[in-house]
């Protein structure tokens, strides 16, 4: 299924977009970091969270929103 | 008094002296609040490795943190015995000596907003996705990790 990927703060700095669209063959949150971390290897040596509608999602969840959103650690304040 | 009703809590640019003593002047008309409790976040103007950092550059997932503002209000007026609360943090560039994030809390007796104002804070560092840029006066930047 095509879904939105979004990127926000050094994540946006690794791949060069703020958000792009993205064929997902796989299943769970594990598929889709793999599919990201084969585009963007840089990815793998970041600490990042998954988003979907909002709620932060742990490994192995099944991802069924259409968009996504990486989230790097937070520095709010 | 709670409000379903999720806000905006971001405003672009720093937080300005003007803005927070309006927001003061206002509860004077509130006679039941005795205590307020202010917290404001400066920019610091860390040195990084002999350089200087000349401002931060905030960007938030916008929807989810105005979510997640609004649950950390809820919960704050569960926990504490508060008569309002305010929070406000800025977007965009605040330069250093600026102020970026801004929690008014006020309640009819003070040990209340003590306690209250220090788990607000904390939560929002903690659970809010809003990301810093320190941008250094050579214009080269990092990225701002909360200690």
């Amino acid at each position: 299924m095509e879904i939105t990927v979004k990127y926000f703060g050094m994540l946006a700095d690794i791949t060069a977009c703020g958000e792009e669209i993205i064929d997902f063959k796989g299943r769970t949150s594990t598929d889709l970091i793999d599919v990201l971390c084969f585009m963007y290897p840089h990815l793998k040596k970041t600490s990042f969270k998954i988003a979907q509608n909002q709620i932060i999602i742990q490994n192995n969840e099944v991802v069924s929103a259409n968009e996504i959103v990486l989230l790097p650690p937070f520095s709010g304040g | 008094m709670k409000d379903k009703k999720i806000k905006n809590v971001f405003k672009d640019g720093p937080i300005s002296a003007d803005f927070i003593a309006n927001s003061i002047a206002k509860h004077q008309a509130k006679t039941n609040i005795g205590a307020h409790n202010i917290f404001l976040g400066q920019v610091r103007a860390d040195k990084i490795d002999g350089k200087t950092v000349s401002a931060i550059e905030y960007t938030a997932y916008e929807e989810m943190a105005n979510t997640k503002f609004h649950e950390i209000r809820e919960a704050t007026f569960e926990k504490f015995d508060l008569t309002c609360m305010h929070i406000y943090h800025s977007l965009g560039t605040v330069k250093a000596g600026e102020i970026c994030l801004f929690v008014f809390v006020s309640s009819p007796r003070r040990k209340e907003v003590y306690k209250a104002l220090e788990y607000v804070v904390d939560t929002i560092k903690t659970e809010v996705p809003i990301f810093g840029k320190e941008v250094f006066e050579d214009e080269t930047h990092q990225w701002k990790v909360n200690s």
